[in-house]
């Protein structure tokens, strides 16, 4: 039984390229830049010149083709059930009919753009998390949210709270997967019996894990006030985040993106 | 102490993204413990630390880290016809670390309002997509609500009986 397919943390791929070289926070507004155009565009052509930018960005990356693949091949079932929901709505004359399904030329319109949609947003996302590790992400999460005015002392718990689980994640999932397997030497059965049965049988998982987890948490505590860890105060940072000419320069052309939305051709 | 407080709400954090991806297969939908884990947790934070945590789950999913269920993340996700539903985890979970603060009837009114909010939230962006309320309700709503509802009863009893144990410390719980 697989409770728990091998998961890999992060997506991040190194490599030497202008992508990566860049500043997280210059890449997360582009990336918020990006996604809002994508939302608002409704023609052909402004469709063409973001797959346009997309492809280039996936150039300049360095980064090879098979992520991005990988990236759209975990996301193809949401990718499919959304066109084959959208094939089957919509007015229009009906090019194709059989029994009670119809498919209109509108629907096929929006079809179309709906899953193209989807895909652009997946690889902007994509080049995003490839070219910067989560670490980066999260400090330039957190010098953002100074930047909007955000309380600093929430923002440095925000950003050190992710940086931690995401630490915990991997230890927990391995520990849920050794709980799991025990439980199982021990005779637990989690896939006999009715849906209540099988949630009965979760608790003798869940007890475990929570216990395993109170127990990092209190090591973590402790581990962090023996450091005198004392929050945002007189904090310093063993790696600065830099704003460069180049990032001056790709968040001036992120914004000048919008401007895609509002041309018609 | 604050470094209590963090890691304590770190370690939910975790905790709930791993429950997030465990999958149970029941009939032919595999069943994870997301909803639950949402559930679970909020009973053992303050309002607005389950605020905080579940809107970290949100931002450490979409910046990749594959904690959505079926071990997926990026934010294509959480745009895409089911993000209503994580979309609305913290405001479910705010008002369900609220509920677990009442007693008797208003609690369970209050807890079964915050799942209502979930799926309120969820089969609303499904109705974008599908441009067709009814549909979403259909799709989205009627085959999971029962099942969900089901969890949080099993996480109503099991939290009753953990705080009767006095199974966590007061560092790792906050009421």
């Amino acid at each position: 039984m697989n409770f728990l397919s091998n998961i890999t943390i992060g997506q991040y791929v190194p490599k030497e390229s202008f992508l990566h070289a860049l500043d997280p926070r210059s890449k997360i507004i582009f990336n918020v830049m990006m996604i809002t155009v994508i939302f608002l565009v409704t023609d052909l052509w402004q469709y063409a010149l973001i797959t346009a930018v997309t492809v280039v960005l996936m150039i300049v990356s360095k980064i090879s083709f098979v992520y991005y693949m990988k990236g759209l091949k975990a996301l193809w079932l949401l990718i499919a059930l959304t066109a084959v929901f959208q094939v089957f709505s919509g007015g229009g004359n009906v090019v194709w009919s059989f029994w009670v399904f119809k498919i209109t030329n509108v629907a096929i319109y929006n079809t179309v753009f709906i899953t193209l949609r989807l895909v652009l947003i997946i690889l902007i996302a994509s080049t995003l998390t490839l070219t910067t590790s989560p670490i980066q992400l999260a400090d330039g999460l957190e010098s953002l949210m100074n930047t909007v005015r955000i309380p600093k002392e929430w923002s440095h718990d925000f950003s050190m709270m992710i940086s931690i689980a995401f630490r915990f994640i991997p230890v927990l999932a391995v520990e849920a997967d050794h709980v799991i397997k025990a439980q199982l030497s021990r005779g637990a059965k989690f896939d006999r019996g009715n849906f209540i049965q099988r949630m009965k049988n979760i608790v003798p998982l869940l007890i475990p894990l929570f216990v395993g987890a109170i127990r990092m948490a209190e090591e973590l505590a402790l581990a962090m006030e023996a450091r005198c860890y004392r929050g945002v105060e007189g904090r310093t940072k063993y790696r600065q985040l830099v704003f460069k000419k180049k990032d001056y320069a790709f968040t001036i052309l992120s914004f000048a993106l919008i401007s895609i939305a509002f041309i018609h051709f | 102490m604050k470094s209590v407080k963090l890691s304590r709400m770190a370690l939910w954090l975790a905790l709930t993204s791993v429950l997030s991806i465990i999958s149970i297969p029941i009939g032919s939908v595999p069943v994870t413990l997301q909803v639950f884990a949402f559930f679970f947790m909020a009973a053992f934070l303050s309002p607005v630390e389950s605020l905080e945590v579940s809107l970290a789950y949100l931002v450490l999913g979409s910046i990749g880290v594959p904690i959505f269920a079926g071990a997926q993340g990026g934010i294509a996700i959480l745009l895409g016809p089911t993000g209503g539903y994580l979309l609305s985890f913290p405001l479910a979970a705010f008002l369900a670390s609220f509920a677990w603060r009442k007693k008797g009837i208003l609690k369970i009114t209050l807890l079964s309002l915050s799942l209502l909010v979930i799926y309120a939230l969820g089969a609303l962006v499904l109705s974008f997509y599908l441009k067709n309320p009814l549909r979403a309700f259909e799709v989205g709503v009627l085959p999971f609500i029962w099942i969900d509802a089901i969890k949080i009863a099993i996480a109503y009893v099991l939290v009753l009986r953990l705080k009767k144990q006095k199974v966590f410390s007061n560092n790792f719980t906050s009421s």
